[in-house]
């Protein structure tokens, strides 16, 4: 059995992200009252349901999805 | 898909029997003008395509020409104007994959890239967001791919609002005995399907490119590109093709495995088998007309002798690549498709691609007389700062910064003029250039046309490097409007002029049709790409002064002809009068003066004048030095002097030792010096720091996109 | 001596860096694909620059789970030399054998150019053969080299002088300007601007011929003890 996972990636606050920087600019081009954006990833698992699922996730993300000195996770298992 | 119904009579009479609707669809993608050529394929004929050193023409991936040492440079360039006008990332992203394609389809290792881009007015906001992304998306997939983009022309004019150009060039180096062509062989021999799965991009995109461009275009048209995909498939076609049981390669391009498969197998004279239910599909459910026409990127066919299969699918496999046999070469020149157990499809190869009746079109049309009555009284420093800032004219470092254009370490120079390459093992390297003026051809298709071959070639020629073989992308409006088809028939029968005089063959190209749209026709644009060969590295000149001292000699004829300048655009925006002249004896005359000068190391400058005339010239040689020129001109002739796009001039710096190996040329005069002031200073007309042009013209640009 | 140039998918400075080795400083060099296991008769590994694994993810995040890179960290360990440019040094981040990050651009965008860099430390296996603060030439290309550390890092690096390069004129935004780092032991180095670009007068620059330099006299000698 399968279960789908979403994990949120997201830089951590006291990195500068250029490229959020420049998405707000131009909604606050556009006349939108934006004061805040950023960006981040969304990936999304099938993974087999087991006992240590949440283990396997953390494990997952750890090692392979995120680069702990520069970003935050947190992920929902979609039942 | 759009049929005559002609077309559709003639479908009937080869098969014997009504088409099914697969059959249909690929006659629809093959008989497309993107595919045959059906409109422009007689007029194509009409270029010289062959000398000594042409080893390959056209017909194949790409046009090849030996350059000694048992080496080979093999290149072409081609268009990706409807994809990029609706998603431009991708379609120029996709446009440098495919073109890459067809060089390592040869078995080359692709060394340069260069591309020729055109939109509208960077005032209107929908122009701007198509050139930053059009040079996004090379960026992306040219440096991923570790290919150095190294140069090429952008430019900016009103003719094409809402029909962007992007042609994308490439250049390969090549073994003699590496170089493998797409003719299948071998009844019994395996069909190899090679690289990324199967899915639905692309689908139409062939028969898309033969249509003017509708306001809401179907995105599902467009492909999306993985340049990792393509590096890998690059190092595992490079290392399979040297396998002596790989007969045959292409890629799949346009039309998808419909036209790999039938192409391959008509260049062979042989028929081919193919089972759907074998290729590697990206989405489970396919129908077999999605699978035979996708446009997915990064695809290969392979011909591979039979028994060999697993050997070749080794080496895929080891840069983590599928490779999957899908089929068979037969004997019976019949393309035929099996799927679910059932032949679906069967169709005489020669039917889809060789004999396809081409459209005649007759041209009635003739265009009206050009008056030009306009006085051009100027104050020229003002004229110069407006033309430097040019988006045009002004440097196009924002852009060039965006593209890896040191990787391989082979790159000498990869400035405005031409590129140049060294060939790494020997003393040689290739110069690269990629031109045209469209507003001389608007004015003048035929002059225009051999202009635009002219000024691909005196750019390689001031590099020090004789002009090779060069290739061609004809980008037009509506070929069905007889005004659009007398600007093609008119300027391919200039650049074969053009080519013939220069003794410069075409060895390849792509015809890009239908660049219209409801606010009209592009200016006609054939642009030309050539390759010249330098023999040796350590005579390769600059185009920049050196030291204060040197004499800067004018070589060629300047005349009165403003139809068509940059200083008509800044004074009237607007293209008229009349197109400037070519002499194309003096041109080859004057090529060989300053091939053989370069030779003998008499000069040490070399530049050729081109848009913006003489004063944009001396500028572009002088940003970036610390030096100063005063030149002598007649004040009662500035305008001429100065802002004149005569043609066939190039300017040369020689040392006060040397100027007698250039005075006595009769179509040399002495136009100024070389100091250390840091000012252009013409005696009664103007005298400014070199520093306020150059900043001018180095912020053009930037300035343009705020 | 030999030298292993470790070629990923999507590793495309490698042949670059071949020729540097090879064709300039005329020693015995070998590409090692990343499916091998085994580094042990080399001296010199070098991970060059490109887009292994296309850069997705993040750059270097995926080619750090490759099957060599066991060997290189054992090799790191075992006090060989170890240089990784570019995409090598974003590997080198990743897989902890650098501190640090490589992050996007400041500018959000890829830059190619010729870069000045200043010699902040030229007591090292690599930097030998330069002036203390002496302004060199060494071309960059990348759109993710800002390099990032939180403070603690920073202050480390600054007092153990791990620090070997700046950039004149910060094109990325890079942390203190900086441009390229030494491991505390100093045998593994890691720098986004490209020597292998700087090994010719014809191409400009010779300046990163003089790094390659060092480091091979410097392994010359050592070997001699």
């Amino acid at each position: 059995m399968e279960v789908d996972v979403r994990i949120f990636i997201m830089p951590k606050e006291e990195i500068l992200d250029p490229a959020a920087k420049a998405v707000s600019k131009t909604l606050q081009n556009l006349g939108y009252d934006i004061s805040q954006v950023n960006l981040g990833k969304c990936i999304d698992l099938k993974i087999k349901k087991d006992e240590d699922i949440r283990e396997r996730i953390e494990e997952i993300c750890q090692k392979v999805l995120v680069n702990e000195l520069t970003e935050d996770y947190y992920y929902s298992i979609l039942h | 898909m759009s049929f005559s119904e002609e077309d559709y009579k003639q479908i009937i009479e080869i098969l014997g029997r009504e088409p099914n609707l697969l059959e249909l669809e690929m006659f629809s993608a093959m008989w497309s003008e993107h595919c045959s050529y059906r409109r422009s394929k007689k007029d194509l004929q009409k270029f010289p395509t062959k000398a000594d050193h042409v080893i390959q023409g056209p017909g194949e991936g790409a046009g090849i020409v030996d350059i000694g040492n048992g080496l080979a440079i093999a290149f072409k360039i081609e268009s990706h104007n409807h994809p990029s006008a609706v998603d431009p990332f991708q379609g120029a992203a996709t446009g440098v994959g495919g073109i890459v394609r067809d060089i390592f389809s040869m078995g080359a290792r692709p060394i340069a890239l260069m591309n020729s881009l055109r939109f509208g007015d960077l005032k209107n906001k929908r122009t701007k967001f198509l050139f930053e992304n059009v040079v996004a998306g090379i960026s992306h997939y040219g440096n991923c791919i570790g290919v150095p983009t190294v140069g090429g022309e952008i430019y900016f004019d009103k003719s094409y609002e809402g029909n962007p150009l992007v042609n994308a060039m490439c250049v390969g180096l090549i073994d003699h005995k590496d170089i493998k062509t797409s003719a299948a062989k071998g009844p019994g021999n395996s069909v190899i399907y090679v690289g990324a799965r199967t899915g639905k991009d692309g689908i139409h995109g062939a028969v898309f490119a033969s249509d003017n461009l509708e306001e809401d275009a179907d995105k599902k048209a467009i492909q999306v590109g993985d340049p990792f995909l393509e590096k890998l498939l690059i190092e595992a076609t490079l290392e399979a093709a040297k396998h002596p049981s790989v007969l045959a390669i292409q890629d799949m391009g346009a039309a998808g495995i419909t036209c790999a498969a039938s192409e391959m197998a008509h260049k062979g004279e042989v028929g081919i088998e193919l089972i759907l239910d074998l290729v590697p599909l990206r989405n489970k459910n396919m129908n077999p007309y999605e699978i035979m026409l996708s446009e997915s990127q990064e695809r290969m066919l392979f011909i591979v002798q039979e028994g060999f299969e697993n050997e070749i699918k080794e080496i895929f496999n080891k840069w983590d690549l599928e490779a999957e046999k899908i089929g068979e070469i037969t004997s019976k020149k019949d393309i035929s498709i099996l799927y679910e157990g059932e032949n679906i499809a069967n169709i005489p190869v020669d039917a889809l691609c060789g004999e396809i009746q081409l459209i005649e079109t007759k041209s009635n049309y003739t265009p009206p007389i050009k008056t030009q009555n306009k006085k051009y009284k100027i104050d020229p420093l003002k004229a110069l700062k407006r033309i430097l800032a040019l988006p045009s004219i002004a440097s196009k470092k924002w852009v060039k910064q965006q593209y890896d254009h040191h990787v391989q370490t082979n790159t000498i120079h990869c400035n405005n003029d031409a590129s140049v390459i060294r060939i790494r093992g020997t003393e040689k390297a290739i110069a690269i250039s990629t031109d045209c003026n469209s507003s001389y051809l608007l004015l003048d298709p035929e002059r225009g046309g051999k202009i635009a071959v002219a000024e691909s070639i005196r750019n390689v020629v001031a590099s020090g490097a004789r002009p090779l073989a060069l290739t061609n992308c004809l980008n037009f409006g509506n070929p069905e409007k007889e005004e659009i088809f007398y600007q093609f028939r008119k300027a391919t029968d200039g650049i074969a002029e053009a080519c013939r005089a220069l003794e410069t063959p075409v060895i390849g190209g792509n015809v890009s049709f239908y660049n219209e749209s409801s606010a009209g026709a592009i200016n006609p644009t054939p642009v030309i790409g050539t390759v010249g060969l330098i023999n040796n590295i350590k005579k390769i000149p600059t185009n920049k002064f050196t030291y204060p001292g040197e004499l800067i000699y004018l070589v060629g004829v300047t005349r009165e002809e403003f139809g068509g300048s940059a200083l008509q655009q800044v004074m009237f925006e607007d293209t008229f009068g009349e197109c400037p002249r070519i002499d194309l004896k003096l041109e080859k005359l004057i090529m060989e003066y300053i091939l053989d000068r370069i030779d003998i190391e008499v000069i040490s400058t070399v530049k050729d004048v081109s848009d913006g005339g003489v004063i944009v010239a001396i500028c572009e040689m002088l940003f970036g030095t610390n030096l100063g020129v005063e030149l002598f001109f007649d004040p009662d002739e500035i305008t001429e002097e100065l802002f004149s796009e005569s043609q066939s001039r190039y300017i040369v710096s020689v040392s006060p030792e040397e100027e007698y190996n250039v005075c006595d040329f009769p179509y040399s005069r002495r136009i100024g010096k070389v100091n250390d002031t840091k000012k252009i200073n013409i005696k009664k007309v103007l005298d400014i720091d070199v520093k306020t042009l150059y900043n001018i013209w180095y912020k053009g640009l930037e300035r343009a996109l705020i | 001596m030999k030298v292993a140039i470790i070629v990923f998918p999507g590793s495309n400075c490698d042949t670059d860096m071949y020729h540097a080795f090879s064709d300039i400083l005329e020693l015995d060099v070998d590409y090692v694909f990343h499916k091998e296991t085994n580094l042990e008769s080399y001296d010199i590994i070098v991970l060059p620059g490109g887009f292994s694994y296309g850069d997705y993810l993040r750059p270097g995040a995926l080619a750090k789970h490759s099957p060599i890179m066991n060997a290189i960290k054992t090799s790191a360990e075992a006090g060989k030399i170890i240089l990784g440019i570019c995409n090598g040094f974003q590997i080198l981040t990743e897989c902890g054998l650098l501190p640090g990050a490589l992050l996007h651009n400041k500018t959000t965008k890829f830059i190619c150019k010729n870069q000045i860099l200043k010699v902040k430390n030229n007591k090292t296996i690599f930097t030998n053969m330069f002036f203390k603060d002496e302004l060199v030439n060494i071309p960059i290309a990348h759109a993710d080299g800002r390099y990032y550390c939180d403070a603690k890092t920073l202050q480390s690096l600054k007092q153990n002088n791990q620090i070997l390069f700046k950039y004149i004129s910060n094109p990325n935004g890079s942390i203190d300007d900086i441009a390229g780092i030494i491991n505390e032991k100093g045998n593994v180095l890691g720098m986004m601007p490209h020597p292998e670009r700087a090994v010719e007068l014809l191409l400009n620059s010779v300046d990163g011929l003089i790094l390659l330099e060092s480091m091979i006299k410097n392994e010359f000698f050592r070997r001699r003890l």
